[in-house]
């Protein structure tokens, strides 16, 4: 086992993704801990911007409080992680802030870094939000070109599944 | 580690379970081997099927050829993969063999294995066969209560991304 990438987002999840290299996973050499800035917050508009508007956001966003804001949760966010990995006697953690959309960055650096697994936790979104905002989880599984886990923990799962399309139509 | 459930079925995409478990995971103490007769075949339905109706098909393909052949080729598959395993080492391996929707038989065989971890290939469907077709990885990502590992078979090319076709245009 050589480099795992870890996209965290929420410390929530830490709990869920240490257990897995306390039980299920051999501990890697290299640990990549990424966290992606999403600037333009909780969108459909995530799908639809173009590399070019993409970056004029970017720029717009230059020094601003929300910029500041979200630069901050991506430090304190990623040197939590690195703290809990450590006190679990991971080492070689290199923590990486990317801004963006998630999935393709995720992706993106998975590929420079040349990974060989990526671990991204779940959500827990409903069904409805899911739908509406899109899952990281699962873009990142699609398009990937290794392995993927996903971690789960804080709950997710639970209600998705009274959500099965067949009973759905149970219903009915 | 205790219980690692291993889906399988008869595509390539699902042969990468092997590397996945060989390289990443540690050894566990049991491995549950699934694999899920598909009774509708590929299509729409398999959403549209109440438990009622799937259990009545269930009942009408009983001793027909059709099912046999379905036997056949789950144990033909799971044959395959534990040998597979076996010769990685592994002793206590567990093979089950399940009828209906994949992802909802996966998630229930994990269920009441209480298994740790669920390993799936990826069947490397794209686009429009992933939306017509579904996707069992996915599924069973999305609503399972334990870690989801999806291994990826190196034959995979990454096909153009639509979201960003329809942007463009």
């Amino acid at each position: 086992m050589k480099k795992i990438m870890i996209a965290v987002d929420n410390p929530k999840e830490s709990q869920g993704i240490l257990s897995l290299f306390q039980n299920l996973l051999w501990s890697p050499e290299d640990i990549i801990l990424l966290h992606v800035e999403q600037l333009e917050g909780n969108a459909l508009m995530t799908a639809m911007l173009s590399d070019a508007e993409m970056s004029t956001l970017k720029e717009s966003l230059k020094g601003t409080e929300h910029k500041d804001r979200l630069d901050m949760k991506a430090g304190k966010v990623l040197s939590y992680y690195r703290k809990e990995l450590e006190n679990g006697g991971l080492v070689n953690i290199k923590t990486v802030i990317r801004e963006g959309h998630p999935s393709e960055e995720i992706l993106k650096v998975a590929e420079e870094e040349k990974v060989d697994l990526i671990i991204v936790g779940c959500s827990g979104k409903s069904r409805l939000h899911r739908m509406v905002t899109g899952c990281t989880a699962r873009d990142v599984e699609k398009n990937a070109k290794v392995p993927v886990l996903i971690s789960k923990g804080n709950g997710c799962g639970e209600h998705a599944h009274l959500w099965n399309g067949r009973e759905a139509y149970a219903v009915q | 580690m205790k219980k690692v459930l291993i889906a399988v079925d008869d595509t390539k995409g699902s042969k990468a379970v092997l590397s996945v478990f060989q390289n990443l995971v540690r050894p566990p103490e049991e491995v549950i081997l699934v694999h899920v007769e598909k009774l509708e075949g590929r299509s729409l339905m398999i959403d549209m099927l109440g438990e009622a109706e799937l259990s009545t098909l269930k009942e009408s393909l009983k001793g027909t050829d059709y099912k046999e052949e379905l036997d056949r080729k789950a144990e033909k598959v799971l044959n395959y993969y534990k040998k597979e395993l076996e010769n990685g080492g592994l002793i206590r391996i567990k093979t089950v063999i399940r009828e209906g929707v994949p992802a909802d038989e996966i998630l229930r065989v994990a269920e009441e294995e209480e298994v740790d971890l669920i390993i799936t290939g990826s069947n490397g469907k794209k686009g429009m066969l992933r939306l017509i077709t579904g996707c069992v990885s996915k599924d069973v990502e999305k609503s399972s209560k334990v870690p989801v590992l999806v291994g990826k078979s190196d034959a995979h090319e990454k096909v153009f991304d639509v979201k960003e076709v329809i942007a463009a245009v």
